[in-house]
């Protein structure tokens, strides 16, 4: 374990790659920086803890929803996963042991939040500040996830709230739910994973729903012993697993793509599925959901539903429209009195904090330079930000498959794109900004019909500043790493290029 | 419900039936299509529902019913589907050439094409095909037509067991099987189809088949065992093959991952050389 306690003045000595983030992205990437040996590497970390989202999102029922033998490293698979969907707590162990296993610990600095990095041009070296001192490295990769910062909606008079009130990434684990009157804001992904566990310790229990999701059966089931002891002695048979659940995920894209013919056959499983677990007419039709399938992320449970036929449950539809000390309004006009208040609000996905941090070669931010909205070449390589990689930024957010898959196919990338220059000794690597605009160009054409621009919807995914859908991949999960996992120096020497004949021209 | 939004319906005369045909493109459109043959009993939305529009999101796709030959008087053979496939393609895909694609049956239908018609395929691709029907599949053939004419409901429950690989059935609940039961019928043409099954033999025409070729062979397939796609990639001169880990019904069990197959190879044919293998995509 790491146990510096470096002061913000201190300088540390210069490493190859500043990775910022323990989640999985950060974790893959220093696993590949370790097993090769080659480069110098630090990861920094703001928590205390690895983990990420997994460590952050420790809320009662917190699980994957893409089967755990396929939510994992490729080179690290695991045949002890307890479930189909593993609870937060063995995922988060998993995590643990892979940055422990691996000996990514000494790298990493706990409590070192990246507060700003700048571009150096002379030195042709990027300069991070944090807490725990000054870092500088040729390359900096950013793995600081795009789920990682809980967004809380404004809502006139929160602030006079009289009870316990926390999102549900912030989970208070010192205020006690039992006999009490809880309110769950939202009704997304987390939502349905909490609202049975609250329901179980709450005398009363309203949640708030602006919009109904479709909910899907989920297929989970514990592992057998022998299932486990299959997957331990042969190995391969989990490597088969894994395919069977990436291409039955693989699958479902195509339903993505809005053809009536495949979007209504799954809808009507959602819906199949709402009508089985409840009976009364007036509670369907509050959780039909008004927009086309597969527009938000479609949601996996068996227990979401039942809770409201519990008479201590009530399902608000109104929206929440004002707080006045115990008392939450919704927009329905119903008043309800509540001891606790839980935000399953999301995170901030399309306004990255992290780009009001990040400063390029012109010493413009990165959120400046996205004002109108996110964009990298290649979903990592941003034009004016040299020798930065971005893992899990723009468009890798995928609605039906696995995010390692794309980190893993980011990491391949960025691991050679070191390589290269490494091999040609290049102190700088920048993207060419036509080859940006013209990745962005295809990536649009790419999303045009699918249902997450058309289904009718108001989503995470698509970035309210320029329409775009900015935080998804919207083609197949293969297609990511066919298109983005490969490395191909063109665009960037293209750059360079550019660059030379500019410094060429002054000179004359 | 309409197998892709841009397909149109059209049909073709050929003899006296009409070959109903799907196409989201137009003769003179420029763009060569992904034609799709479907198998035994099938037709173009109960083996393609998935596929289609997967395929359509890239390319001009034109899928086929073979038409049931009503009059015919003697037992059918595979040129009378092959004629069907052929008038189809004249008619729609003259200009340009077609990227067929064959499942099953279908898969022998395209192979016979690419032999006798070459100038009207440009890439050939055959999913769970063969040459030559062997005793196993004989044996198979001949369960088929006892319960076909003693036992409808065991046939289903039979063929149904053969279609898929053990891996997903096995990991279906009850309900799910007992849907898949359900669901499978017998239209008209299918027992003539079957007989034409017990005897195919194409093994002295695929040598001579010049188009750039994909054979994908499914590794849990009892119907139609990946023996055969491995023969039919001994046997056709610039061919390529690839495994899914499915039973026959691939087009039901891995839709996409043919999908990332054929599109690979129509874009790219000669991407991987003639007598490899292709590596699965690792996950
Ligand atoms: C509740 C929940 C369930 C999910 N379930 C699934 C699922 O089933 N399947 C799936 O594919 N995806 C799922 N996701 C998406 C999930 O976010 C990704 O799969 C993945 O965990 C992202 O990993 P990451 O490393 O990119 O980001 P994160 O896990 O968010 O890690 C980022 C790390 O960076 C650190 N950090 C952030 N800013 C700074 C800074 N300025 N300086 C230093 N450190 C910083 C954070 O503290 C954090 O540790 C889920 C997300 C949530 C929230």
């Amino acid at each position: 374990m790491n146990t510096q306690n470096n002061s913000e003045q201190d300088v540390h000595e210069a490493v190859d790659v500043i990775i910022v983030g323990a989640g999985f992205g950060g974790l893959g990437m220093g696993t590949r920086l370790a097993r090769e040996g080659e480069k110098s590497f630090v990861i920094l970390e703001r928590a205390t803890e690895v983990g990420g989202t997994w460590r952050d999102n420790d809320y009662p029922g917190a699980a994957c929803d893409v089967p755990s033998h396929l939510y994992s490293y490729s080179f690290r698979l695991n045949p002890e996963w307890s479930r189909t969907f593993a609870p937060q707590a063995e995922i988060l162990g998993y995590l643990s042991d892979v940055a422990r296993e691996e000996g990514l610990l000494p790298h990493i600095h706990f409590g070192a939040e990246l507060i700003e990095a700048r571009w150096d041009v002379e030195l042709t070296r990027w300069v991070v500040l944090t807490p725990k001192g000054v870092f500088t490295a040729t390359n900096l990769v950013t793995a600081v996830g795009h789920l990682s910062e809980p967004k809380l909606p404004q809502i006139p008079g929160m602030e006079t709230f009289t009870g316990d009130m926390f999102h549900s990434a912030q989970w208070n684990r010192d205020v006690d739910l039992a006999g009490k009157r809880v309110g769950v804001v939202g009704s997304g992904a987390t939502a349905i994973q909490v609202v049975p566990e609250v329901a179980k310790e709450a005398s009363e229990l309203v949640v708030f729903q602006r919009s109904a999701p479709y909910v899907t059966p989920r297929p989970d089931r514990a592992y057998t012993d022998a299932e486990k002891g299959m997957y331990r002695r042969l190995p391969e048979t989990m490597e088969e697993v894994r395919s069977e659940m990436f291409w039955a995920n693989e699958d479902r894209y195509a339903q993505r793509r809005g053809t009536p013919s495949l979007v209504n056959p799954a809808a009507k499983v959602a819906i199949d599925h709402l009508h089985k677990q409840i009976q009364d007419p007036a509670l369907v039709a509050k959780l039909t959901p008004d927009y086309t399938f597969g527009c938000k992320r479609v949601l996996k449970s068996n227990d979401y539903y039942p809770t409201f036929n519990a008479d201590h449950v009530t399902l608000d539809v109104g929206g929440v429209e004002s707080i006045a000390n115990g008392i939450v309004r919704s927009h329905g006009g119903e008043s309800h009195e509540l001891d606790v208040l839980i935000f399953c609000t999301g995170f901030e996905a399309t306004d990255l904090p992290i780009a009001y941090r990040v400063f390029g070669n012109s010493g413009r931010s990165l959120s400046e330079q996205w004002a109108n909205g996110m964009q990298a070449f290649a979903t990592m390589a941003v034009t004016g930000f040299p020798n930065m990689w971005i893992l899990n930024g723009p468009n890798t957010g995928l609605g039906h498959n696995s995010a390692v898959y794309i980190a893993e196919s980011q990491i391949e990338y960025i691991d050679a794109a070191l390589k290269y220059m490494d091999t040609n000794q290049l102190a700088v690597l920048e993207i060419d900004g036509a080859a940006e605009e013209k990745f962005m160009d295809r990536v649009e054409r790419l999303a045009e019909g699918t249902v997450w621009l058309e289904g009718g919807c108001k989503s995470w995914y698509v970035d309210a500043r320029n329409g775009r859908l900015t935080t998804l991949w919207p083609d197949p999960a293969y297609s990511f790493r066919q298109e983005n996992g490969v490395f191909d120096p063109a665009p960037f020497e293209l750059a360079r290029r550019h660059t030379d004949a500019a410094a060429l021209s002054e000179v004359r | 419900m309409k197998i892709h939004p841009d397909a149109v319906e059209g049909q073709v005369r050929v003899e006296d039936s009409d070959v109903t045909y799907y196409d989201t493109g137009t003769p003179g459109d420029g763009r060569t299509p992904v034609v799709l043959i479907h198998g035994t009993g099938g037709s173009a939305t109960s083996h393609f529902r998935i596929l289609y529009p997967m395929l359509a999101a890239r390319h001009r796709v034109l899928a086929i019913n073979f038409s049931h030959l009503e009059n015919l008087t003697r037992e059918l053979r595979i040129e009378d589907l092959a004629a069907q496939v052929i008038a189809v393609l004249e008619d729609r895909a003259a200009d340009t050439g077609a990227h067929l694609v064959g499942y099953s049956l279908g898969a022998a239908v395209s192979a016979t094409i690419a032999a006798d018609r070459p100038e009207l395929v440009n890439t050939l691709t055959l999913i769970a095909g063969w040459a030559k029907t062997d005793q196993q599949q004989a044996l198979r053939n001949s369960i088929w037509h006892r319960l076909f004419h003693g036992d409808r409901d065991a046939l289903r429950e039979f063929t149904t067991f053969e279609a898929y690989g053990h891996p997903f059935l096995g990991s279906l609940s009850e309900t799910e099987v007992a849907a898949l039961v359900a669901a499978r019928s017998f239209p008209p043409g299918i027992e003539e189809q079957m007989k034409l099954n017990r005897n195919i033999n194409i093994l002295d025409k695929i040598g001579g088949i010049c188009a750039p070729t994909l054979i994908v062979g499914c590794t849990y397939d009892h119907m139609v065992p990946i023996k055969h796609s491995r023969l039919l990639f001994g046997a056709i001169p610039d061919a390529r093959l690839a495994e899914v880990p499915s039973g026959h019904a691939a087009p039901m069990e891995r839709p996409a991952q043919l999908f990332q197959l054929i599109d690979g190879f129509v874009v790219s044919p000669q991407a991987v050389r003639p007598g490899t293998t292709l590596a699965s995509i690792s996950v």
